[in-house]
């Protein structure tokens, strides 16, 4: 079974009453594997309204050793094959990825085996090199605290690997990757200036935030920075560089 | 198979049309083939060999496990994280389990966000609704789940392996100072246990009982009758699951009732014994333990003091004699079950806290499970029901709150 998107060329043609047939349509054939790496990079992973995020958004495929970015999960290669998930919190691969899922692309239909995409995405994970088979560290700070100063410059480094890519500039925005990912820190600081948090609150509110994502009671779709993706100094640093003293 | 088209030429012919009708081009359509390779996502866990003798089971509630014991040989089958959420704490309060289906039951009762020290811990609502999990007990896989109330505490199984119920121990209810009496009264949740799946499963029956009900005993071996401590109103509650509306009724542990809400006795804990004539009572504020007849549906006159605050107890196969465990002190009292009078009590070298005691098959060994310091792993021991010489120690996960210890089918 096949299918395509016309909507918008019939739906150009037939509003300027051109005659002009644009032809067959050059068909691609692909493997599933391939089908599992698109599913990997790009959004439709989630049939959610909105969803922006792929897997790649958190996580590399394989070892890169020109990437930049701080990518809060592990390397894919390998994960078919490790004990456990999620810091040992999960023991099965699809329930792993069900989570993320539902968690942060906001999708709350699981994929069973046998699904065509959950297939797909499996066939893409079995093609990656066999190199990260152990279980992967995945600290949460639970209980969080307020951090040493930090330092502003090494701060920006921090910022643009680990926040730019969804959250865009520094209080600007650009670039970001969804209106969801809120403009930082101008925008959060505002919202919980509104709801009386004091200073001092509001530096342990971004603290909070990165360690935590959307759980342990905050709620939205960002995933937490365990300590092994981010350091405290680094996160001290990134504090400093989005001034919040 | 699936296919997609590639946006980018899409958006540019549909604009050169608009433009113009020029320079059209095919859009590209991509086909995938269809994965044909073993199946996916092979279920990669360890098995466990049930024991041919007693499989101790218990819910470790501080580190979202559940660990598998061979009380015979010794040998710790396994341990597996358990719950729904892979970060927050899901809090495994209590199991149950029927060796012959194969299946456990665990409640898990979601912390109040308070666990989290970040200035959002005080932010919303800290009511978050609990779930019943069934698990396999081949290798403790979710295959079953189904919401229930906030703050479930206990969950016990009918003798058949076909009726759950759960208490809500709902103490945020319960202290409510604007709730009427009704309001401030939690629920017991009933399910049908055959039916419970990953998706989709029928949506528990809820009685309204008391407030902050906790310990549960269902009759046998009919499971119609529940007896449940019920810690906010001083009582024991009893509810026909037979009757449409539960029947309810409510019986004072004694006089000097607390009023709602705060208790005097504070019945925690409840067992029935063997023969199912009585309900052990164990009650936490008043350091006791009476019996409640199941016929007459009254207290009986039998008491016996403890100095610490008493848990789930054992019965000894006749009945006669009761193995209470106590904490601060820590200690197992043995007393007579018919006259109150108490025989003894130990105090167990590595057990701290201990939450409950079950009895062998045997008869010759006790188990007690030791909740620990809610930080580093909590223990089962075996313990000689005559000498109380400690035989076993055996570590399990954090805050363990109960051992089941199940003959073979």
């Amino acid at each position: 079974m096949k299918k395509t998107v016309f909507a918008i060329a019939l739906c150009a043609a037939s509003l300027s009453g051109c005659a002009s047939d644009p032809g067959d349509p050059t068909i691609v054939n692909e493997t599933a594997v391939e089908h599992g790496a698109f599913l990997f990079s790009d959004p439709s992973a989630s049939a959610a309204p909105g969803n922006a995020f792929a897997c790649a958004t958190c996580h590399l495929a394989t070892d890169d050793a020109a990437a930049t970015r701080i990518y809060p999960g592990a390397v894919m290669a390998g994960v078919v094959s490790r004990p456990s998930y999620w810091g040992g919190e999960e023991l099965d691969l699809l329930r792993s990825i069900n989570a993320c899922r539902f968690y942060f692309m906001s999708d709350s239909k699981a994929w069973e085996p046998g699904d065509e995409l959950a297939d797909a995405m499996y066939a893409y994970l079995t093609s990656l090199p066999a190199e990260h088979v152990d279980a992967v560290p995945f600290s949460v700070v639970q209980a969080v605290a307020d951090l040493p100063a930090g330092d502003k410059a090494a701060g920006k480094t921090v910022y643009d690997r680990a926040c730019a890519t969804c959250h865009g500039g520094m209080n600007t925005g650009t670039g970001r990757l969804t209106t969801v990912a809120p403009i930082i820190p101008k925008e959060t600081l505002a919202e919980h200036a509104a709801d009386g948090f004091t200073d001092d609150q509001q530096r342990v509110v971004f603290i909070e935030k990165i360690r935590h994502g959307g759980f342990l009671g905050y709620g939205g779709t960002m995933p937490p920075f365990s300590l092994e993706a981010m350091s405290d100094a680094e996160l001290a640093d990134l504090l400093a560089y989005l001034e919040l003293y | 198979m699936n296919a997609r088209a590639l946006a980018l030429p899409v958006c540019a012919l549909a604009a050169l049309v608009v433009a113009g009708c020029s320079g059209a081009e095919a859009e590209t359509e991509v086909v995938y083939a269809a994965y044909d390779g073993p199946p996916t996502y092979p279920d990669q866990r360890p098995n466990f060999a049930m024991p041919a003798g007693d499989l101790g089971i218990t819910s470790d509630n501080g580190s979202d496990t559940v660990t598998l014991i061979d009380l015979t040989s010794g040998d710790i089958l396994g341990e597996a994280p358990v719950g729904r959420d892979p970060v927050d704490n899901d809090g495994p309060h209590h199991i149950a389990a029927d060796r012959k289906s194969g299946f456990a039951y665990v409640a898990l009762a979601y912390p109040a966000p308070a666990i989290a020290t970040g200035p959002h811990a005080s932010h919303g609502s800290s009511v978050r609704s609990g779930w019943v999990q069934k698990l396999s007990l081949t290798n403790l896989m979710p295959v079953g789940e189904v919401r229930v109330d906030p703050n479930p505490g206990d969950i016990v199984l009918s003798q058949d392996g076909k009726r759950l119920v759960v208490s809500h121990f709902d103490l945020a209810r319960a202290l409510n100072p604007a709730a009427t009496l009704e309001e401030k009264r939690s629920t017991l949740a009933v399910i049908d246990a055959e039916t419970l799946a990953m998706t989709g499963s029928p949506e528990p029956r809820f009685i309204t009982t008391c407030i902050a009900p906790h310990g549960l005993a269902l009759s046998r071996p009919d499971g119609r009758f529940v007896y449940a401590a019920c810690y906010g109103e001083d009582e024991v509650t009893v509810v026909d699951l037979d009757a449409a509306d539960g029947a309810v009724e409510h019986i004072k542990l004694g006089p000097g009732a607390g009023p709602p809400g705060n208790p005097s006795y504070g019945p925690y804990a409840v067992v029935l014994d063997h023969s199912g004539s009585k309900v052990a009572v164990s009650s936490t504020e008043s350091r006791d333990v009476r019996f409640f007849d199941t016929a007459t549906k009254t207290m009986d006159a039998t008491l016996i003091p403890t100095q610490g605050a008493p848990y789930f107890v054992a019965f000894s196969p006749d009945d006669k004699t009761i193995y209470i465990p106590t904490q601060s002190p820590d200690a197992i009292v043995v007393a007579n079950a018919e006259t109150g009078s108490v025989i003894g009590t130990h105090m167990l070298a590595g057990c701290v806290a201990p939450h409950e005691v079950a009895m062998a098959t045997d008869t010759a060994t006790l188990y007690v499970v030791c909740e620990g310091d809610h930080v580093g792993p909590g223990a089962v021991l075996a313990v000689d029901a005559t000498s109380f010489e400690v035989r076993s120690t055996w570590p399990v996960g954090v805050y363990p709150d109960r051992i089941l210890a199940l003959p073979p089918p």
